[in-house]
């Protein structure tokens, strides 16, 4: 496709800097019952053809992330704050219209559920036809050729056919390639999957992760993937960073999350994967408590009320996002994991816990 | 097709029961066909007569059938007063009802739905609170208020336009449309507020999904977004609104056509009921049922074919 | 939902082009009884604003008017002509002016009153008891009996209302006659609000018959006819007299259009709409003739369709309220 080489080529030349840069980026929904924040200081950056995992439970805030990334907030009722840069541009107070030229065409996001993403009354070629007339100024003919291209890239069977029938024709799996073939019509650089998996029947996700990742490499695009399944992450990320009440807790390259978990939630959401070396009726591992207030957080750590390596002061004094030896691994908690004082606060909480236990 | 051949049977099924029911309501009357065939104090023997010729005594259904033979072939008797076939004046006046309701109805989508993209687009600003206000005003008031009112101002106050008279297309286009705009504004008014409030209702809730959103993040401009993808699906309640309507817009022109004077299918069922026209009364009737039930029909079909989630039924898993 | 019911459509009020029962909205309906289904991102009205007591006021004063109308000096009798008050525009002691027959306009519009509210209250409540029935009894028996009432009741509503009245109103009033009797229009406009009374009870019916309270008290052993007077009525009234004051609004509407074409009660009484239609034909010299029943009659259909939508949303019980 030729006007791809045109974009290619640009990146190219820029491979400096990160592609994106966000910095301390805040979104909070003023509601009637208080100021949600919903997303409350989180940075990063990404470097092109690199994939980053964004990992956490509902309610952590990573939906709402990408969102502010792109700009598709509501307008009314939020508050948003911090920066975001994309190729040095910074794109989070940008107006509408730059923004919509910027979608489609530079970042893209491929949506959780394919069945409502689409628009039932809107045959499917036209739904990628579209993207390409507005932003590509192709012409019928040609959009038409592409998105059948396009189509059968993305791995569906006579295209052709396909572009003529509407999104109830097509089964989950086929709607979701729809919607990633929508996404990198225009060559997109930097790629929003927003739980891509999440709707679709387990034997299909492999293979749309594995979409995904090809076209990923093709492009040389990066990519956010969101998800709240590690497993979706583990073999698929370069980095990961697990968010929990609006925040980035824990961020590291994937074989280091693993290998050397600092956070208490990371290593709660790792114990609570059940596993198949596990016997039948092995009870699942589960995290205590309820999800956090994001209207009225509680002092100190977030996640303080249901850690299990929680000390007075967790629950007093914030703790501070602070980078590992090696440069890239960074965590939040007074007491991680995998350190003596980590190990030290798990045994008192346990001490204590054996005591209550036997005077209840 | 099943969906198609199922409307079809119920088409039948309604034309039926419609055409029965105001075949019956010449009997509703005290004194029965005769009377509304040859009126009061006709006398005994012609009654009789009447009474042989019509065979009054078969059974209903047999008087139905036969009174339905008639009908195809367009005979529904004679106008009492003016001595003609009803069929006759029925094919003089229904043109301009039909222009009238035509222009009504594309006066008042033309308007509505502007305002209604506008509203729900911008739902909770000052423009969609004022555009409600103004419709809501708008519904409650009678068409035959507002036609006064319009006479009242654009006539005789400011002399713009003419209070009554029809002039047919076919004689002086200008001139006919001239004519037409008041009546048209009064008929319209009232649908205006209503297709308003609906298309902004259905486009609120159309606007909320999530193909809107994916829309947008593809980086399609406003206007493409409301028009290409959130009327679409919200156009079809829309429809079918609309041809209910023509329900309502028939009882409007009885009652614009006689503000305005226009020479119409309304004022002649208003007329033949005051001079006690019964057979010209059923035949308008009947006109009317028939029409509306046929409208309806249309316009399902149309659903069915326009909405690719009703064309594909079967696909839906 | 591809295929909207009839009533899946517009709004449900009074006037707009004459139509008498039009088309009901199920969100109407469900709003009132706390089944939500089109979306509205507007917050509900919880509160009953300085508009909502400026229409009661009106009404009420309207309504206080018209039932001691033949009892207060101040109102002249409408058929009596005065010498003072032929042509006359508006003074001191014609409020409204006068008729081209000396009539005083202001007590013709106050009588006039009597006559449609009287009509329009007569044939809601007839309504409502016969409608009101059926939809009660089709929303909670359910089944084939459900079915037909509800087949009959949509073939009625989808026939063009004014017709159908002028339909009624010619054939069932004696033959030689020129108007019909108040008697005949209130029956004529009982039969054409039945139809939209029975849907919206039942849908009122249908919510609340499938919540717990009345699975309860059929656990309990209650007898059907017991479970509904006890647990369904009380709760179905509300949104119903909400809903009345609109239909009352619409009956009246109706009304007016009958009187309007001069096939209501006859003259010289004085209804709206024949007071309307009079002053039509000298709206060049003497507008006031018709143009102050117009006001009225717009403001009294505004403030019962006002009021009625206010309460409707202030009955608004959602399922987070229960």
């Amino acid at each position: 496709m030729a006007r791809k080489q045109v974009t290619l080529t640009r990146s190219e030349v820029d491979t400096s800097r990160p592609l994106l840069e966000v910095e301390d980026l805040r979104t909070h929904f003023l509601t009637e019952s208080g100021t949600v924040r919903a997303v409350d200081g989180v940075s990063f950056a990404l470097e092109r053809g690199r994939t980053l995992g964004v990992v956490g439970e509902s309610g952590s805030g990573k939906t709402i992330l990408s969102r502010s990334i792109m700009g598709l907030l509501p307008t009314r009722n939020v508050v948003r704050t911090g920066s975001a840069k994309y190729e040095g541009t910074e794109v989070a107070g940008l107006a509408a219209g730059a923004l919509r030229g910027l979608w489609g065409t530079e970042m893209a996001m491929v949506f959780q559920d394919p069945m409502t993403s689409l628009n039932p009354v809107m045959k499917v070629g036209n739904q990628i036809t579209e993207s390409l007339r507005h932003h590509l100024d192709m012409d019928k003919g040609e959009a038409r050729e592409t998105a059948i291209a396009l189509l059968r890239s993305v791995g569906i069977p006579e295209p052709v056919q396909r572009v003529k029938e509407y999104p109830h024709q097509l089964s989950g799996g086929m709607r979701q390639r729809v919607m990633i073939a929508i996404a990198l019509a225009c060559g997109p650089r930097l790629l929003f999957a927003d739980e891509p998996t999440t709707a679709l029947d387990v034997t299909v996700q492999a293979q749309i992760l594995d979409l995904l990742q090809a076209q990923q490499t093709e492009r040389h695009m990066a990519m956010v993937l969101i998800t709240h399944d590690l497993g979706v992450v583990a073999g698929r990320a370069d980095d990961i960073a697990v968010m929990y009440a609006g925040k980035v807790v824990e961020k590291a390259p994937t074989s280091v999350l693993f290998s050397s978990t600092r956070h208490p939630y990371t290593e709660a959401l790792l114990k609570s994967i059940p596993k198949l070396e596990h016997t039948s009726h092995t009870r699942l591992e589960v995290i205590p408590g309820r999800p956090p207030d994001l209207v009225s957080p509680p002092d100190g750590c977030n996640f303080s009320p249901r850690c299990a390596y929680a000390q007075p002061k967790c629950f007093v004094e914030e703790p501070v996002l602070e980078t590992g030896p090696g440069g890239d691994h960074e965590f939040a908690c007074w007491y991680p994991v995998g350190t003596p004082q980590g190990a030290e606060a798990l045994a008192r909480n346990q001490a204590d816990a054996a005591v209550t236990e036997e005077v209840a | 097709m099943r969906y198609i051949g199922q409307k079809i049977v119920q088409l039948v099924a309604v034309l039926f029961l419609v055409t029965f029911l105001t075949f019956l309501l010449l009997n509703l009357l005290k004194g029965g066909p005769q009377t509304a065939a040859l009126g009061i104090g006709a006398d005994e023997q012609a009654v009789e007569q009447f009474r042989q010729e019509q065979h009054l005594d078969d059974p209903t259904i047999v008087r139905y059938v036969n009174w339905l033979g008639n009908l195809a072939t367009g005979d529904l008797g004679d106008s009492l007063i003016l001595n003609v076939p009803v069929s006759d004046l029925l094919s003089q006046r229904l043109p301009a009802t039909l222009q009238l309701m035509l222009y009504a109805t594309v006066l008042s989508l033309g308007l509505a739905i502007p305002l209604g993209i506008l509203s729900a687009w911008r739902a909770d600003s000052w423009f969609d609170k004022s555009a409600n206000t103004i419709a809501f005003a708008f519904l409650s008031i009678p068409n035959f208020i507002f036609g006064v009112l319009l006479v009242f101002l654009f006539s005789i106050r400011l002399g713009w336009l003419p209070a009554t008279g029809y002039v047919p297309f076919g004689e002086d286009p200008a001139e006919h449309f001239r004519r037409m705009i008041l009546p048209t504004i009064a008929l319209a008014a009232g649908q205006v507020a209503v297709y308003m409030r609906l298309l902004r209702t259905d486009m609120i809730s159309t606007l909320q999904e999530d193909f809107i959103g994916v829309a947008r993040a593809k980086g399609m401009p406003t206007r493409r977004v409301l028009l290409r993808h959130a009327l679409r699906p919200s156009s079809f309640s829309l429809l079918t609104v609309a041809a209910i309507s023509v329900g309502q817009l028939i009882g409007g022109t009885i009652v614009i056509e006689r503000i305005f004077a226009i020479a119409g299918l309304g004022s002649l069922i208003v007329e033949s009921i005051f001079t006690r026209d019964y057979l010209v009364v059923q035949g308008c009737i009947v006109v009317v049922a028939v029409g509306f039930v046929l409208v309806n029909f249309v316009v399902d079909i149309l659903y069915a074919v326009l909405d690719p989630r009703i064309r594909h039924a079967r696909a839906i898993a | 939902m591809p295929v909207p019911s009839p009533e899946e459509a517009g709004t449900l009020h009074a006037g707009g082009s004459g139509g008498i029962i039009t088309e009901s909205s199920v969100e109407a309906t469900y709003d009132a009884i706390g089944e939500g289904s089109a979306t509205d991102v507007e917050r509900e009205v919880r509160h009953l604003g300085v508009g909502f007591w400026i229409a009661v006021a009106w009404l009420v004063g309207l309504i206080t008017l018209a039932i001691l109308a033949p009892y207060l000096p101040f109102i002249d009798d409408p058929n009596v002509s005065q010498a003072d008050a032929l042509g006359a525009a508006p003074s001191a002691q014609h409020w409204f002016g006068g008729d081209d027959i000396g009539r005083d306009v202001f007590s013709r519009v106050i009588w006039g009153a009597r006559v449609s509210l009287f009509i329009g209250v007569a044939a809601v409540t007839f309504g409502f008891v016969i409608g009101g029935t059926l939809g009660l009894t089709a929303g909670y028996f359910r089944g084939r009996y459900e079915r037909v009432i509800i087949g009959a009741m949509d073939i009625m509503l989808a026939f063009p209302a004014l017709v159908l009245a002028l339909a009624l109103v010619t054939f069932l009033s004696p033959p030689g006659t020129q108007n019909a009797s108040m008697g005949t229009v209130t029956l004529v406009l009982t039969i054409l609000a039945v139809p939209s009374l029975a849907r919206i009870t039942r849908a009122a019916t249908l919510s609340f018959a499938q919540r717990e309270f009345v699975t309860a008290a059929r656990a309990l052993g209650a007898r059907n006819s017991r479970i509904i007077a006890r647990e369904i009525l009380p709760n179905v009234v509300p949104p119903m007299a909400a809903f009345a004051l609109i239909a009352i609004a619409i009956v009246i509407v109706a009304e007016g259009a009958l009187s309007f074409l001069g096939l209501s009660v006859a003259s010289p009484t004085a209804t709206w709409g024949n007071l309307i239609e009079q002053g039509r034909q000298s709206l060049d010299d003497t507008p006031w003739i018709s143009l102050f029943p117009c006001g009225v009659m717009f403001l009294t259909l505004l403030a019962f369709n006002y009021v009625g939508d206010q309460l409707r949303r202030y009955f608004d019980v959602k399922e987070a309220g229960l």
